[in-house]
C-alpha cells in the first residue's frame, strides 16, 4: 500500500460506518436499559464486542484485492448455493423455519453471506460480458444466477432476504449499462402477480402492457416473451400467496390493516408508530423512551432498533440517521464511479445498494410503510453476525477505494 | 451535504449520469420516508403519544368512602353498600341479539332496549346500575360474553323515611343532591383517589415508581344536631296529627333555643331515601326551609314584643276589641267572638286580632317592620340545608295603609317554619336570635374532629325583662287561653297559636276553608329548654291551631317528657350536668354521652358569645359549606363544653349506650340489613356486614348475651 493509495483512502465512508455503528451500540444499550433480565442487559456489551471484531475484519477486507475476489467469485458462489441447500435440510431456526447453523456459540446464517456472493457473480458476469444487453433475452443469465439462490432462501422461508437479492440486481444491472426500459420490463411479472388478485385489474394491466409492447420496437419474440411471462407469473400469484406460511400471510394483511389486528399481527406496527409518533420532532431523551421501557416495542433492540432512536432522538434523531446512511450510499456510489476496475464498480454498487435496500426496507417496515419482514437494519440492530458481514463488506469496498486506479 | 459531493466531485460521462440517478432515487426514498415520518412524529404526534401514556399507564380511579351522616348521639344514619352494576363493552360482543336475549331472561325489560344498549357505538355502556346481589349473580352465571360488572358504592339510608328531609339523598353517582348529603357534597365526598401505574405490555403494573396524583382520603362524616330520639317522637306525632286531621302535610321543628341547634325537622308528606323514584317530588321537600306560609296569630307575639321593647305598650295597656270587629281608617279587622275590653296580655291569651292590630298601630310601620326583621323573618337563616326560602317581609314603604294592621295579627307577611321556630327561641332564650344549626361537627375519616359549627348569636332582639314577660303571657296563653290543648301533664308549656287562611294561586284573596293550623311553644315554661313549632296544612274542618296543633305539641312534649332517657332535656330536679371544659377536662368526653344534655348557665353563656363570638363571627364571615370556621378557643370553658372536643377520637360507633345491662342478642338470620342495622342500633351494637343481601348467619348466636358496644357480625347470602 503506497502513499497515492493512502491518499485515495475514503475517510468518508469510514467515519459514516463508525458513526453508525456506535449510535447502534448506544441505541441497543438504551433499548435494553432497564431489562432486568441479564441476558437481555448486557447485549450493548456484546454488540460492542462484536463492533470491535467487525472493525478488524474490515481491516483485514481491505487487504483483498479485487482480482482474488473475482477469481473468487464462482467459488464462493457455489459453497454459499451448498449451504443454502443444507440449511434447508440440517437448518435450525425459531418456528419451523430453518434459516442457520449453529456453530459452536455461532450461529451462521448463510442467507447473510449469500447476498454478497450473488454480488460477486453478478459483477462478475456483467464486468465479463462484452456485448450490451439489448435484448430482455440476455438478462437470462443474470436472471438465473439471482433467482436460484432467492429460491433457495424464500423456501427457508425468509421473503425478505429473498426480495433483497431481486431488489440488489436492479441497481447493478444499471450500472453495468441495461437500458432502464428492461428494467421496467423486469418489474412487469412482479406487478401482474400482484394485481393477480384481482381479475379486472389484471386483465386492465394485461391490456396496458399489451398495447405498450404493440407501441415499442422490440423484436415480436421479445414482445411475446414478455406478455407470457406476465399472464404465467400471474396466474402464479394466488399459488404462490396460498404457498406462504401462515404467518406471511397475516403480515402483509395486518400491513394493510394494523388498525383491525392491533393485538394480534399488528400489534408490532401499531407499537412502532406509537413509539415514533410519541417521540416527536425532538424526543423524549436519551433512556427516556417509554414504549421501549416496558417492553411494548417488540424486537426493540433488533428489527425495530430504529422506533428506539425514534422515540428517544425524535424527528431530529431520525433525520440524521438517514442522512448518515443516504451519505455512506452515495459515497460509495461515487466512489463506483471512480473505480477504474469494472468488477470492483460492480461490486461497490452492489454493497452499497444491499445496504440501502435493507436500511430502507427495515426503516419502511417501522413506519408502517411496508409489511414485516424480520430485516435488521445494517449497523444499528443488535446481531454479531449481521453487523460481521456488513463490516466486512464495508472493508470491502475500502479496499477498492485504495485500488481504485487499478485496472 | 451528500448531494453536494456529489455534483461536486460527479465526473462527466456515463457514471455522472448515474450517479446522479442514484442520488435522485435515494432522496427520492428517503423523501417519502421523512414524509412519513413528519406525519407520525408531527402531524399524529399528539394522539399517538396520548395512545402510548394511556396504554402505559394505568390510571385506578379509587371512589372514596362516601362520609357517613350521623345524628347528635353518632347513630350512623348512611351507609355505603358495595353492589354490583351490569355493565356491557359492545366491541366485544359479536351476537348481540344472544346477550340481550340473555339480559332480558334476568332482568326483564323489553329485548329491543338491552339489544340497543349492546349494540351501541361505544367502547362502554351501563345496563343496570346497581342491581341486588342475587340478581347480579344469576347474569354472572349466565356468562354472556362482553358483559362485566363494576362494583359500585351505593348509599343507603338504614332508617328509611326517618329524617328524610334533612338527611337528602344522592343520585346513583352518589352525588348529593338534596338535603345535607347535597349541602355538605363536597365534604362528604372526599377526594377521589387516582393511582397512576405504569403497565407493561401484558398489561402488568410495574414496580416503577407509580404516582398517587391524589392522596386518597375518604369522604369526611357530619355529625347532625338531630337527636334521632326526638326526630321519631316528633315524626310519629306529626304523622298521627296530620292522619287525624286530614291534613295535606305538616312541619314540626324542635330547637334548642339556647345553642339554636335544630333537634327535631320533621315534614308529612315524607318519602324514602332509598327508593325515591316511588315518591312525588312535593314529598321530597324540607317544607321546614322550602316553604313559606303566613303565620296568623303566632306572629302576634312579635307584635308584643316589639310594642313591650319601643314602649309602645305595656302590660296595662288595655284595649277595646269591641262587639269582634274595630274599624280603622283603611280597613276593618274581625275577632272570632266579641271580647270587650283587654289588655295587653289578655289580647295575646284570647288572641285578639282587632287587640292586637291596636298593638301594631301603637308600634308603627317602621318599628312593626324593624322588629321583624330583626326576630330573622324575611332573611335566609343560612342553615345547611339546600333550598331554604327567605319568606316574605316587604319593605315598610311597600305597605299598604292596612298593612301595618294586617302584618300586626300576621297576615300580608310570609315566614318559614324555621324562621318562626327561631323567633320563638328568642322568647325562650332571654332575647337572642341564634343561628340556626343542623349540622354539629365534620369528622375526619379516622373520627378526629376537624370542624364544629359554633352557636352564634345574630343579634340581641328584646331585653330579657321584656322575653321573660311574654314566656309568662304565653304560658298563660296554655292555661288560660286559646293554647289549653297544649299542656302537659309533668312539665309547664307556654306557646301560642296561629290559625291562617291560605292564599292559593288562581283564588283572589284567601281560599275559603284552607287553613294552615299551627302552634310554637316552648317547655318548661320558666326555664325553657326546647322550642317546639307543628304547623298542620289544610286540616278539616275550622283548623283552628288551638284545636288541630297545639294536642300534638302536647304530644311530643309528653312523650320526650316521660321518655326515660330524656329527663334530662327538661325536667328540673334531673342532672344540670355539670361541664368539664375540655382544655382541662383530662380525659375527653366520650361521644356516647349524648350531647343534648350539655345543659349550662345560659345567661352566662349568652353573655360570653355575645361579647365575643359573635365579633368573631363576623370578622371571619361564615363558610359556603354553613359550617363556621374552626377557630375554638380551648380556654373558653362554655363555649369549650358541649362540645366535641378537638382532636378526640371517635370510640367504635355505637349508638348512646342506654344502660351497660346485657340482654339477649335477637335471631337476625332472614332479616334485611336494614333490620339488623336498626335492631343493633337500639341494642347499642357495633354490627359488622359480610356481604349483602339478607343476613344468612351471626355471630354470637341468637341468644347469647351481649352488652351495648359489643361487636355483632352478620354475614349475608352474598358475599
Amino acid at each position: 500500500m503506497d502513499r497515492r493509495q493512502l491518499r485515495d483512502f475514503d475517510t468518508g465512508i469510514l467515519t459514516a460506518t463508525l458513526l453508525l455503528v456506535v449510535l447502534g451500540i448506544v441505541m441497543i444499550y438504551s433499548a435494553t436499559h432497564g431489562e432486568s433480565d441479564p441476558a437481555l442487559s448486557m447485549l450493548a456489551k456484546r454488540q460492542a464486542l462484536w463492533a470491535a471484531i467487525g472493525m478488524i475484519v474490515m481491516f483485514a477486507a481491505m487487504f483483498v484485492s479485487q482480482d482474488t475476489l473475482e477469481a473468487l467469485s464462482p467459488i464462493i458462489y457455489g459453497v454459499i448455493l451448498l449451504l443454502l441447500i443444507a440449511v434447508l435440510v440440517i437448518g435450525v431456526g425459531k418456528t419451523g423455519e430453518r434459516r442457520w447453523f449453529d456453530v459452536g456459540p455461532m450461529r451462521l446464517q448463510p442467507s447473510e453471506l449469500a447476498k454478497y456472493a450473488v454480488i460477486l457473480i453478478l459483477a462478475r458476469y456483467l464486468a465479463r460480458r462484452k456485448t450490451r444487453v439489448e435484448r430482455p433475452i440476455h438478462l437470462t443469465i443474470p436472471l438465473l444466477l439471482v433467482l436460484v439462490p432467492t429460491g433457495l432462501v424464500l423456501r427457508e422461508p425468509d421473503l425478505g432476504t429473498s426480495v433483497i437479492f431481486l431488489l440488489l440486481m436492479i441497481p447493478m444491472l444499471y450500472w453495468a449499462g441495461v437500458r432502464p426500459v428492461y428494467l421496467l420490463l423486469l418489474a412487469t411479472p412482479v406487478i401482474s402477480m400482484v394485481l393477480a388478485f384481482h381479475w379486472l385489474a389484471w386483465t386492465i394491466y394485461l391490456g396496458l402492457l399489451g398495447w405498450l409492447l404493440y407501441l415499442s420496437r422490440m423484436l415480436i419474440i421479445d414482445k411475446l416473451l414478455i406478455f407470457i411471462t406476465s399472464i404465467v407469473t400471474g396466474r402464479l400469484g394466488p399459488f404462490l400467496w396460498h404457498s406462504l406460511e401462515d404467518y406471511q400471510k397475516h403480515r402483509v394483511i395486518a400491513f394493510l390493516n394494523p388498525e383491525k389486528y392491533r393485538f394480534s399481527t399488528g400489534y408490532q406496527l401499531i407499537q412502532s408508530r406509537i413509539a415514533i409518533g410519541s417521540g416527536a420532532a425532538l424526543g423524549k431523551g436519551f433512556l427516556q423512551g417509554t414504549q421501549k421501557n416496558f417492553a411494548f416495542l417488540p424486537e426493540q433492540h433488533t428489527d425495530f432498533i430504529f422506533s428506539v432512536v425514534a422515540e428517544e432522538f425524535g424527528f431530529l434523531g431520525c433525520l440524521i440517521v438517514l442522512t448518515l446512511y443516504l451519505y455512506l450510499v452515495l459515497r460509495m456510489i461515487q466512489l463506483a464511479g471512480q473505480v477504474r476496475n469494472r468488477f470492483a464498480s460492480l461490486v461497490i454498487v452492489g454493497i452499497a445498494s444491499t445496504l440501502f435496500i435493507q436500511s430502507a426496507i427495515n426503516i419502511g417496515v417501522t413506519l408502517g410503510l411496508l409489511p414485516v419482514t424480520g430485516m435488521p437494519l445494517p449497523f444499528l440492530s443488535y446481531g454479531g453476525s449481521s453487523l460481521l458481514v456488513t463490516l466486512m463488506s464495508i472493508g470491502i469496498v475500502l479496499g477498492m477505494g485504495l485500488r481504485r486506479m487499478e485496472y | 451535504m451528500a448531494s453536494r459531493t456529489a455534483r461536486q466531485d460527479a465526473p462527466a460521462g456515463p457514471h455522472g449520469r448515474r450517479l446522479r440517478a442514484a442520488l435522485v432515487c435515494g432522496l427520492a426514498i428517503w423523501g417519502f420516508v421523512a414524509v412519513r415520518l413528519v406525519l407520525i412524529q408531527i402531524v399524529h404526534a399528539p394522539r399517538l403519544a396520548g395512545y402510548a401514556e394511556r396504554q402505559q399507564v394505568a390510571e385506578t380511579s379509587v371512589a372514596s368512602e362516601r362520609g357517613t351522616i350521623y345524628d347528635r348521639n353518632l347513630v350512623p344514619l348512611t351507609d355505603n353498600l358495595t353492589v354490583p352494576s351490569a355493565c356491557a363493552y359492545p366491541r366485544e360482543i359479536d351476537s348481540p341479539r344472544d346477550v340481550a336475549r340473555g339480559l332480558r331472561k334476568v332482568l326483564g325489560g323489553s329485548l329491543s332496549d338491552h339489544l340497543a344498549k349492546v349494540t351501541a357505538d361505544r367502547n362502554f355502556v351501563w345496563i343496570e346500575r346497581q342491581l341486588a346481589p342475587e340478581v347480579a349473580d344469576r347474569l354472572a352465571a349466565l356468562d354472556l360474553p362482553g358483559i362485566g360488572f363494576i362494583n359500585e358504592s351505593k348509599r343507603i339510608y338504614p332508617f328509611g323515611r326517618q329524617l328524610c328531609h334533612v338527611i337528602g339523598m344522592t343520585d346513583v353517582d352518589g352525588r348529593g343532591i338534596s338535603g345535607v348529603e347535597c349541602e355538605m357534597d363536597r365534604l362528604l365526598t372526599g377526594s377521589e383517589e387516582t393511582v397512576y401505574h405504569f403497565l407493561d405490555s401484558a398489561g402488568r403494573r410495574t414496580p416503577t415508581p407509580a404516582c398517587t396524583k391524589i392522596v386518597p382520603k375518604d369522604g369526611m362524616s357530619v355529625v347532625l344536631t338531630i337527636d334521632l330520639d326526638l326526630q321519631g317522637i316528633a315524626e310519629v306525632e306529626l304523622e298521627r296529627g296530620v292522619r287525624e286531621n286530614g291534613a295535606k302535610g305538616g312541619i314540626v321543628i324542635i330547637q334548642n333555643p339556647w345553642t339554636g341547634e335544630i333537634l327535631a325537622m320533621a315534614n308529612e308528606p315524607t318519602f324514602d331515601p332509598n327508593c325515591p323514584g316511588r315518591y312525588s317530588v312535593e314529598c321530597q321537600k324540607n317544607r321546614a326551609v322550602t316553604d313559606q306560609y303566613e303565620p296568623g296569630s303566632t306572629f302576634k307575639v312579635i307584635t308584643a314584643c316589639a310594642a313591650l321593647s319601643t314602649g309602645a305598650a305595656d302590660m296595662g295597656s288595655v284595649y277595646y276589641a269591641g262587639q269582634g270587629l274595630v274599624r280603622f281608617e283603611s280597613c276593618t279587622i274581625h275577632d272570632v267572638t266579641p271580647h270587650g275590653w283587654l289588655d295587653l296580655p289578655w289580647v295575646l291569651v284570647l288572641s285578639s286580632n282587632t287587640g292586637a292590630a291596636q298593638i301594631a298601630e301603637a308600634v308603627g310601620k317602621v318599628g312593626l317592620y324593624s322588629f321583624a326583621r330583626d326576630f330573622g323573618f324575611g332573611c335566609l337563616t343560612g342553615i345547611a340545608l339546600p333550598g331554604e326560602v327567605r319568606g316574605m317581609l316587604r319593605e315598610p314603604s311597600e305597605w299598604s295603609r292596612r298593612s301595618v294592621y294586617t302584618i300586626g295579627i300576621g297576615q300580608e307577611i310570609a315566614v318559614t317554619a324555621l324562621q318562626l321556630v327561631g323567633a320563638y327561641s328568642v322568647v325562650a332564650n332571654g332575647g337572642y336570635l341564634m343561628d340556626p344549626q343542623i349540622t354539629k361537627a365534620v369528622l375526619e375519616d379516622d373520627g378526629r374532629v376537624v370542624e364544629r359549627a359554633r352557636w352564634n348569636v345574630v343579634r340581641q332582639v328584646v331585653d330579657p325583662a321584656v322575653a321573660t314577660t311574654v314566656q309568662e303571657i304565653l304560658h298563660d296563653v296554655t292555661e288560660v287561653g286559646t293554647g289549653r290543648n297544649a299542656r302537659v301533664e309533668g312539665t309547664t308549656v307556654a306557646g301560642k297559636t296561629g290559625t291562617a287562611q291560605k292564599v292559593v294561586p288562581g283564588i283572589r284573596g284567601f281560599a275559603p276553608g284552607k287553613f294552615v293550623s299551627s302552634f310554637v311553644g316552648f317547655a318548661p315554661a320558666d326555664d325553657p329548654q326546647l322550642v317546639c313549632l307543628v304547623v298542620i296544612d289544610e286540616p278539616e274542618g275550622r283548623g283552628l291551631g288551638g284545636e288541630v296543633a297545639a294536642p300534638v305539641f302536647a304530644r311530643i312534649i309528653e312523650r320526650i317528657v316521660r321518655g326515660p332517657q330524656h329527663d334530662y332535656v327538661l325536667a328540673d330536679d334531673v342532672n344540670r350536668v355539670e361541664l368539664v371544659p375540655a382544655s382541662k377536662g383530662g380525659t375527653p368526653r366520650g361521644l356516647g354521652v349524648p350531647l343534648a344534655s350539655a345543659h349550662f348557665d345560659a345567661q352566662r353563656a349568652v353573655e360570653t358569645w355575645s361579647r365575643t363570638e359573635t365579633e368573631i363571627v363576623t370578622a371571619d364571615g361564615i363558610p359556603e359549606d354553613g359550617i363556621a370556621s374552626a377557630a375554638v378557643d380551648e380556654g373558653e370553658g362554655v363555649r369549650g363544653s358541649a362540645r366535641l372536643p378537638t382532636g378526640a377520637t371517635l370510640p367504635p360507633i355505637v349508638s348512646p349506650p342506654l344502660s351497660d345491662e346485657p340482654f339477649e342478642l335477637p335471631d337476625l338470620r332472614g332479616m334485611s340489613l336494614r333490620q339488623a342495622r336498626r335492631i343493633a342500633a337500639a341494642g347499642g351494637l357495633a354490627l359488622t356486614i359480610e356481604g349483602s343481601g339478607t343476613v344468612k348467619d351471626q355471630s354470637p348466636r341468637p341468644g347469647a348475651n351481649v352488652r351495648p358496644g359489643d361487636r355483632v357480625v352478620a354475614r349475608c347470602s352474598s358475599g
